[in-house]
């Protein structure tokens, strides 16, 4: 399979607007917006203010990888309890690090311990008993605020992050934060996976068409299972990032996560019935989104008028790109 | 073979025995845990605190029949309960107002359920990412009319929801009407269409049916029974709260697969989420009185929900139990 793409072959420039109109619409339509925030307030075209933006942009789109991921594996593949993953793993990882370096690493073993064991049940209830992974994923959400809460109940929630994390999340190097390096070495890392490793070929031969995969010697139903371990996993250490950018513990600080995941990737041209679509183009997704919503803060929106703007958005660009894709 | 063993046989294939024993024995175990359950005004009580969600899961296995679903409904309900409390006056003399509200309402269902269908049956958009996006704009627009839980709605609204037609309550009988207004919409085309398009697409399509036409029907129809439901809903809290629409997403779609509706759409019936819509609200009644603390509540609702819906996928196929591509 891999072979075929490593073939060398000249493309007319209508082959390549067919194979990445929607990345081209995603990273214009970031453009548009940081154009229109710095329009409209002078302060948004501000250096130090954009890179702070794309910080922000990084927690959104680092978690948006991971429901890429999950996206990709198709037959409607969906994780809604990144979201909470991401609380729990805030949650545990705090009260094992206390603020003592040396905690660091045994708090990131257990929570990604924990991560991962929840989401291979996940993976198991879908790929096995072949419960629909939004209703699976949503029950495991209930699970995991159901334990983060007798876990909180009653008693002081203690811990910071350790002051190596601290510096990890909040440095930079040179001019750019830690946290977008991160980023987008993940992104470009994922992307090479997806074009170049059997693992992606894999994930994309899931996607495109469960049937084939099988009969082409994939274990489609183990692989499933190994996708939502994965995103259990390192939705949890994400959780251990976010605590490195908040400072201290709050019980529902992931699930605000939740919602943009997905949105980033149907703006970044994930075509979300699965099997084609492009790390990079999340990047995009995760820009627009982040510059949206900073331009709409700047027009003094409040919070109800955001939500339906942002639900509309989606919507229209659910539209746009289920017009282009049925042209093709 | 006998008769009587043939209409036992054929009582046990019934899609509808599975969710029917269960909520039997539930029903058992309820009353082992809460002796008064039978109590009448318990049941009243019940009667009331479970029509919501079974409403709702109804309309939710309309929808799903046709092959696909909707998260929506969720925030829908938000939105309707919402327009509904905060619009309608408790003056005196104001039926004629009153009566507008809720016709409004009806038409902002409808919408609601319109606008679904065209973008998940004419544009072809996943349903559920389509209605997850839609989800936020009803959410939105419920927070934009009511910001702070607040409302009422007038005594005779509430009273209407509890009245008693002899023996029989008045909530009761919008349920059973509404169970048997899809049976008559079975004996028409449309029904017969709606389970066709659900079972498949490109078959259907190719029978020369309209299959956008069905599924906007279906997402309608589906949703004139969330506006019920959302009724019950407002005559039991009586007020407004743009929160209270959230378990419902859920709920309903484990409902109506724990009843037997099938998650790839074209079987299953309305029946069948009312009896799972029971047994979840029962799970949740039974989890409350048997003294469990509050703090463990949600995360043992949250395991018996999966449970329940790992139970119903594996009792209907025993070739998922073994391992499968």
């Amino acid at each position: 399979m891999s072979d075929l793409s490593l073939i060398p072959y000249r493309r007319n420039p209508g082959e390549y607007w067919r194979d990445f109109s929607k990345e081209i619409i995603s990273t214009l339509l970031a453009v548009v917006v940081i154009v229109l925030g710095a329009w409209v307030s002078k302060g948004s075209a501000d250096w130090t203010y954009l890179l702070l933006r794309i910080k922000v942009a990084s927690f959104i789109g680092i978690l948006g990888l991971i429901q890429a991921t999950v996206i990709l594996s198709g037959r409607g593949g969906i994780d809604v309890s990144v979201g909470t993953m991401a609380s729990m793993g805030l949650l545990f990882s705090a009260a094992i690090m206390r603020g003592q370096d040396g905690m660091l690493v045994p708090a990131l073993l257990a929570v990604a311990a924990l991560g991962l064991a929840l989401g291979l049940i996940n993976g198991y209830m879908i790929a096995r008993l072949q419960i629909h992974p939004l209703i699976q994923t949503l029950a495991m959400s209930y699970v995991i605020t159901g334990i983060i809460i007798v876990y909180s109940q009653g008693r002081m929630l203690l811990g910071r992050p350790s002051p190596a994390l601290e510096a990890f999340v909040n440095n930079k190097v040179g001019p750019v934060h830690n946290m977008v390096v991160l980023w987008f070495c993940l992104a470009c890392l994922m992307e090479f996976m997806l074009r170049r490793s059997r693992v992606g070929r894999k994930l994309v031969g899931i996607g495109t068409n469960e049937t084939t995969a099988r009969l082409s010697g994939v274990e489609v139903s183990s692989f499933t299972v190994g996708i939502y371990g994965f995103s259990g996993l390192s939705a949890a250490l994400f959780g251990v990032l976010l605590l490195g950018n908040v400072h201290s513990v709050y019980l529902d600080v992931g699930n605000q996560y939740l919602f943009p995941s997905v949105v980033v990737c149907a703006v970044g041209g994930l075509s979300l019935a699965g099997g084609s679509g492009s790390y990079v183009g999340v990047l995009g997704g995760a820009l627009v989104y982040t510059f949206l919503q900073s331009f709409l803060i700047t027009l003094k929106m409040n919070e109800s008028w955001r939500k339906v703007v942002f639900g509309l958005i989606l919507t229209i660009v659910l539209l746009v790109y289920s017009r282009s894709k049925r042209q093709k | 073979m006998k008769p009587l063993e043939l209409h036992l046989r054929a009582f046990t294939r019934n899609r509808l025995f599975m969710p029917l024993t269960v909520t039997v024995a539930l029903l058992l175990v309820n009353v082992l845990f809460q002796p008064n359950f039978l109590a009448p005004r318990v049941v009243r009580l019940n009667i009331l605190t479970f029509s919501p969600p079974i409403l709702v899961a109804m309309g939710q296995a309309i929808i799903m029949i046709g092959g696909n679903l909707d998260l929506s409904v969720g925030s829908g309900v938000s939105l309707l309960n919402c327009w509904v409390g905060i619009n309608m006056s408790l003056q005196a003399g104001m039926s004629g107002h009153n009566a507008l509200i809720l016709v409004t309402g009806l038409l902002m269902a409808l919408s609601m359920g319109l606008i679904d269908g065209v973008i998940v049956g004419l544009f072809k958009v996943p349903a559920f990412i389509a209605t997850f996006a839609t989800s936020f704009i009803w959410l939105g627009l419920a927070i934009m009319i009511a910001p702070i839980p607040g409302g009422a709605v007038p005594r005779s609204f509430v009273h209407f929801f509890t009245f008693y037609v002899g023996p029989v309550n008045v909530m009761l009988l919008i349920i059973v009407s509404a169970a048997l207004a899809w049976r008559v919409v079975r004996w028409f085309r449309l029904g017969r269409y709606v389970y066709a398009v659900g079972s498949s697409w490109e078959a259907s399509y190719a029978s020369g049916i309209q299959v956008s036409r069905i599924t906007l029907a279906s997402f309608a129809l589906g949703w004139c029974y969330v506006y019920l439901g959302t009724l019950a809903l407002t005559a039991q809290t009586r007020t407004s709260d743009s929160a209270v629409g959230d378990p419902f997403a859920l709920n309903s779609i484990a409902a109506a697969v724990i009843g037997g509706v099938s998650m790839n759409g074209g079987s299953g019936s309305p029946v069948g989420a009312l009896l799972g819509a029971i047994v979840l609200s029962i799970v949740m009644n039974i989890v409350y009185f048997s003294g469990l603390p509050t703090s463990l509540q949600v995360l043992v609702r949250g395991v018996i929900i999966i449970a329940a819906l790992g139970l119903t996928v594996v009792a209907k196929d025993p070739r998922l139990g073994s391992e499968r591509g």
